[in-house]
């Protein structure tokens, strides 16, 4: 595996591909995430903007120590 | 729907506050002891000289101890308490808890155990050796088993935004810590880092910037969106943003950690790589402050009387600060001021005492009542305590802010004539004395205010009653299926894939990073006359390592005038290929010493290293008369030979049989010239050749012959 890398980065030349290559990767990522949120139906954003104000009802069992 | 009764776990939650408070108290106190001795380094080496003391052993331990001990338990603190709540289930094993907490607990003491002896890998935020490595490993392995499990048990569909940061904490410190901590052991305590110079410097540095990014930053967003939304009993400003937040932060995060290694002798590329991610971090780094300060949107007012909203909003607003003045240390041109000077010390500590520490205190005053079912002991003085804690940001931060702008430029001053106008380093270390006397009492303050907690918290929990174990009713939701799935839940109703998926979002950037630096052969050009050290000057190293004197000596002279004009040529690649580990340092109290060798003679070296004050007035090094006294202890020597040549270090077949005698062969050849050449030398009625063999054994010479070898390589002719 190291050996495949090795031969294809036998010098620095073309070594800023990596960094290009990364960059589209995040864009294209970021593009796609930022959609689909877009997207996103309006009555979920609620329900799960909601779970930590959640109430649990609490029983009169409570063990204190 | 089912009913289901559940019992979440809160005495570990009490267990880990009181973890986090202890060891708040303690690192700090560490802290302002090495404040103390860089503001008072007289009173220091006349009665508090200890070498277990010493400011280059105790700095990693302040380190350590706020990171890991009081951040570290303030995470688990926050996350103990909220996943149970967040996934409706109790813990799923308290076994695996109790191991998590007794076991973190344990890893502390050693750390304490050993920083102050020297037992130091030396690389910064890393610094235990080998073994206290492969338990923190297995801990954090207990930990995350643990919250996976619980996250498979869950009683929820949904997996809250939360949660998500957790997962990625734990997946990426997992990652950096493994991939950093490569070293070969030596002995129980002592070993050496697989990567040697520039390797060893990337590997480290995307290692340190992403225990900040990862150990600092993510798990208290995950508090964040957590607890801000519970304390101001309102949902976060936007859960849109927070889905952004989370997958570009950590995307990009990993890719930032070159910026620390700015006109070093890492390849350009991977610098400039550094700082357009870096730049790039300040979108999600805002996003997600922005998100959270927007949560108190039309309930501001009642952040004047909620206390915790008060540590809340401070916390936020020093995380806002810290991480827009990162991507602009990043720019090479404010980095060329910035680094090695105490602004780094201003950004971290906005970061450390700001964004960490009051979110933590904030947590602990929102906690402790709800734990103990009872009202807190004194709003008031908690409301002093947020007080007292805020002066002491501004007192610490602001003197070091001048310090380091002071520090940048003077440096870089030169006469008409091409001169320096601060030839002498140590002017400028002595205009620094009120601005660390100002630090020291910020820090102080910062310290009673921890106080005014201690003392709240016990008041608190002596009027209150423990609540061990909360039950409560839940629905299990997880069988109830909707139609229209929404997509995010495709990954995150799955944990596995999340985590499969975080593991290969913050692969990427190391990946890009670190495997053509290691691959890429012409990353580091070879000089051929930088030779393997002596054996002498092998245990010269280590001694160098376990004094910590890479934490105010640099070993990197960057290309730029005023650097090659004080310091001398600057610093290649091919000269730290033996550098197992590197000793780049981050920071210079003192001057870089990438060039010393040669620079002085042996005699300056003996008389400074026993007295820095008597030789260069003002100084505010610590004296280190132990080395002085004790003898070098030589005998992991071939053995330190046999791992450097495992680790590819070119030494002759058969050295390690003839080391120790060419040791002591180097070993009489300085001791001679100190003192042959040293009139006032002490014989204390011996003469003069029972006195160099006396003094040829002692520590004091193989760091001499050390200091005497760096950066002398490269001024050799090449012999081929």
């Amino acid at each position: 595996m190291l050996r495949f890398i090795k031969h294809h980065l036998a010098s620095e030349q073309g070594v800023a591909f990596y960094g290009l290559l990364s960059l589209l990767i995040f864009v294209l990522f970021f593009l796609v995430v930022l959609i689909r949120i877009w997207r996103m139906n309006k009555s979920t954003i609620e329900e799960l903007s909601n779970i930590p104000l959640a109430q649990d009802e609490v029983t009169p069992q409570n063990e204190i120590q | 729907m089912e009913q289901l009764t559940v019992r979440y776990d809160n005495k570990i939650v009490k267990y880990f506050t009181y973890a986090t408070i202890l060891w708040a108290v303690i690192g700090m106190l560490v802290g302002l002891i090495a404040a103390l001795q860089l503001a008072f380094p007289e009173f220091f080496n006349e009665y508090l000289g200890f070498r277990y003391i010493s400011f280059g052993r105790i700095r990693p331990l302040h380190t350590n101890a706020v990171i890991f001990a009081f951040v570290g338990n303030g995470i688990f603190m926050g996350v103990y308490y909220s996943l149970q709540r967040l996934l409706k289930t109790r813990m799923w094993s308290d076994k695996l808890s109790y191991i998590n907490f007794w076991g973190w607990q344990f890893i502390i003491v050693c750390a304490v155990l050993t920083l102050p002896f020297g037992i130091t890998s030396s690389k910064e935020y890393a610094e235990l050796e080998w073994w206290i490595d492969i338990l923190i490993a297995l801990i954090w392995v207990v930990f995350g088993w643990n919250m996976f499990a619980t996250i498979l048990n869950r009683k929820v569909k949904h997996l809250y935004v939360a949660i998500w940061f957790y997962i990625a904490t734990f997946v990426t410190v997992a990652i950096l810590h493994i991939f950093n901590s490569f070293e070969l052991p030596v002995s129980f305590l002592k070993s050496y880092s697989w990567y040697a110079g520039v390797q060893d410097a990337l590997v480290q540095w995307w290692y340190g910037h992403n225990a900040v990014a990862f150990f600092l930053t993510t798990p208290y967003l995950g508090l964040m969106y957590y607890f801000v939304p519970k304390a101001a009993n309102r949902p976060v400003y936007s859960y849109r943003l927070s889905i952004i937040h989370f997958w570009a932060l950590i995307f990009i995060y990993i890719w930032a950690g070159p910026h620390h290694l700015l006109y070093t002798s890492l390849p350009d590329w991977a610098q400039s790589l550094g700082v357009v991610f870096s730049v790039m971090l300040i979108a999600p780094s805002w996003g997600g402050m922005l998100n959270g300060l927007l949560t108190l949107r039309g309930a501001w007012d009642r952040v004047r009387d909620d206390v915790m909203l008060k540590f809340m909003v401070v916390a936020l607003t020093c995380y806002g600060m810290a991480t827009f003045e990162g991507p602009m240390l990043s720019l090479k041109s404010v980095n060329m001021i910035s680094h090695f000077t105490d602004w780094t010390i201003a950004h971290v500590h906005v970061g450390g005492l700001g964004w960490n520490g009051m979110m933590t205190f904030g947590l602990i005053y929102w906690l402790v009542p709800r734990l103990f079912q009872t009202k807190l002991y004194s709003v008031k003085l908690a409301n002093q305590h947020f007080w007292i804690a805020t002066l002491g940001i501004i007192l610490y931060a602001v003197p070091m802010y001048i310090a380091g702008f002071m520090q940048g430029l003077s440096w870089q001053y030169f006469n008409p004539d091409g001169t320096l106008v601060h030839k002498d380093f140590l002017e400028i270390v002595i205009d620094m004395k009120p601005y660390y006397i100002l630090r020291s009492l910020g820090g102080a303050l910062y310290i009673f205010g921890a106080l005014m907690l201690v003392y709240n918290v016990v008041k608190t929990v002596k009027a209150g009653s423990f609540l061990a174990n909360e039950v409560v009713q839940v629905t299990d939701e997880r069988n109830h299926k909707e139609k229209n799935e929404y997509w995010h839940r495709r990954i995150e109703g799955k944990p596995v894939r999340f985590m499969i998926v975080s593991i290969i979002v913050v692969a990427i950037g190391g990946i890009a990073e670190i495997i053509p630096t290691i691959a890429v052969k012409s990353n580091v050009p070879t000089i051929s006359s930088v030779k393997p050290y002596t054996a002498l000057e092998l245990e010269g190293r280590d001694l160098y390592i376990r004094e910590g004197c890479n934490n105010c000596h640099s070993q990197m002279v960057r290309p730029m005038r005023f650097e090659t004009t004080r310091y001398g040529d600057y610093s290649k690649a091919g000269e730290h290929v033996y550098d197992h580990p590197f000793l780049w340092g981050s920071k210079r109290t003192g001057p870089d010493l990438a060039r010393e060798g040669g620079l002085r003679g042996n005699i300056w070296h003996y008389k400074h290293m026993i007295d820095p004050k008597g030789v260069s007035p003002g100084s505010i090094m610590p004296a280190y008369p132990w080395m002085r006294d004790d003898k070098l202890n030589t005998s992991l020597l071939t053995k330190k030979i046999s791992a450097m040549r495992k680790l590819g270090v070119p030494y002759k077949p058969g050295y390690e049989d003839i080391a120790l005698k060419e040791l002591n062969k180097q070993a009489y050849t300085i001791a001679e010239d100190i003192v042959k050449n040293m009139p006032e030398m002490a014989l204390n009625g011996v003469d003069k050749e029972t006195k160099i063999k006396e003094l040829q054994q002692k520590e004091i010479i193989a760091l001499i012959a050390y200091l005497q070898r760096i950066g002398t390589d490269i001024k050799a002719k090449p012999s081929k």
